[in-house]
């Protein structure tokens, strides 16, 4: 006769019956840490590989916030590449918010020292003359929408400079369905087209994009990030509205899962599959690809949204001047790695 | 405990002591939090002990 306790046995991953650390409810598995974190890079590795990017010689730069997804996405990126001559840069931008930069600087350099791989660093206050906040201000718009359109620039740019075949962005599962339920609720169809896995380059104006974490959730980035002892700061940029409406679709969306488990993952395989009809929607191939007259890099129109922003709160554009400097970080980088 | 990001300490009351148990009083669901326990990440079901000290980390912040 068995005496009973009223404790249960720690549960056992379901591949080796070592102690488990996770539950994946979805895929009807308990894992342990090593089977958890092989999980995860496989969900990484085939984003990769249907993208094209694990080809021997390819490059990689990989934006490196210094928080858990970019922490996730660094180390399984270095994982997944070492075996298949994939090259991975990564790039850190100093956005000039105080002690949240500062900590948020040295959790990338630290995440990319474990890794291995070597870290751009590119000071914004330092290279437009004023802070993000401060351009923002001039240009009478919210902090994060002046933040966002300056780090996909500086991004694009630093890509094209370094010759890079792709962006990797350390976007996951939860931001990915954030983002294209707004889009939904504000019926602005046309922008879900640009949230596949990963986008097309277009020759010297824009790099591709790869969204290495797009099948992964966040509560599987943060895990991972955790397990792999990967550093990463995990605080709320100061600049973050109160509630954004991505994170109320968070909440609603996580409530859901626990209830019924496999509802984000089948959003976002199903969003895949229909990436395409998002661009027919938006009626990608008749749109007019332009050359920014001031700098050179892919434009709506004359002038890139960037240059027009700097000139009008900076009094100069400055594409061209972000681009040099980049070209004289990389000549740095090609030097220290010969 | 602890709740991170935002380094709020606080004591939760439970009657079924587990980890699930903690994150929905807290008004959190399981799927957006991770809560850890020296060093070791907890599953949902696990069982807590009385004055255990654990830390739970919001997935949906930062990152």
């Amino acid at each position: 006769m068995s005496h009973f306790t009223g404790r249960r046995a720690a549960a056992k991953c379901s591949i080796c019956g070592a102690p488990a650390v996770a539950r994946v409810p979805y895929a009807r598995l308990t894992l342990c840490s090593r089977h958890f974190m092989e999980f995860i890079e496989r969900k990484v590795e085939r984003v990769l590989r249907r993208a094209g990017a694990l080809r021997r010689g390819a490059r990689l730069l990989a934006a490196v916030s210094g928080g858990k997804d970019s922490a996730a996405m660094l180390t399984a990126l270095a994982r997944i590449t070492k075996s298949n001559g994939v090259e991975v840069v990564g790039l850190h931008l100093v956005l000039g918010f105080g002690p949240y930069s500062r900590k948020s600087r040295e959790a990338a350099e630290e995440a990319c020292r474990v890794n291995n791989i070597p870290c751009i660093v590119l000071d914004l206050e330092e290279v437009l003359g004023a802070p993000v906040q401060a351009i923002a201000r001039r240009a009478r718009r919210p902090v994060c929408s002046v933040c966002g359109l300056i780090k996909r620039y500086v991004i694009n740019a630093a890509a094209v400079e370094l010759g890079a075949d792709y962006v990797a962005m350390g976007h996951n599962a939860d931001d990915i369905i954030a983002y294209t339920v707004k889009m939904f609720l504000n019926q602005d169809l046309a922008a879900i087209a640009k949230l596949g896995p990963s986008t097309e380059s277009i020759d010297s104006l824009a790099v591709a994009r790869l969204r290495p974490l797009y099948e992964v959730t966040e509560k599987e980035s943060l895990l991972y990030a955790i397990l792999s002892s990967t550093p990463f700061l995990h605080e709320e940029c100061p600049f973050r509205p109160v509630t954004p409406i991505e994170e109320r679709v968070k909440e609603f969306m996580n409530r859901v899962e626990e209830e019924h488990p496999g509802m984000k993952i089948n959003y976002i395989r199903r969003l895949e599959s229909n990436i395409e009809l998002y661009k027919k929607i938006a009626g990608i191939e008749d749109w007019d690809i332009q050359q920014c007259q001031s700098c050179g890099l892919l434009s709506a129109g004359n002038e890139c949204s960037f240059c027009r922003l700097t000139r009008r709160t900076l009094g100069e554009a400055k594409g061209a001047y972000i681009r040099r400097v980049i070209r004289e970080l990389a000549a740095g980088l090609a030097t220290r790695n010969s | 405990m602890l709740i991170l990001p935002e380094h709020r300490i606080t004591t939760v009351e439970l009657e079924t002591g587990k980890v699930r148990e903690l994150v929905h009083k807290l008004g959190y669901a399981t799927e957006g939090v991770i809560v850890v326990k020296d060093g070791r990440p907890l599953l949902e079901d696990e069982q807590l002990e009385d004055g255990d000290n654990v830390t739970l980390y919001r997935a949906a912040s930062g990152g």
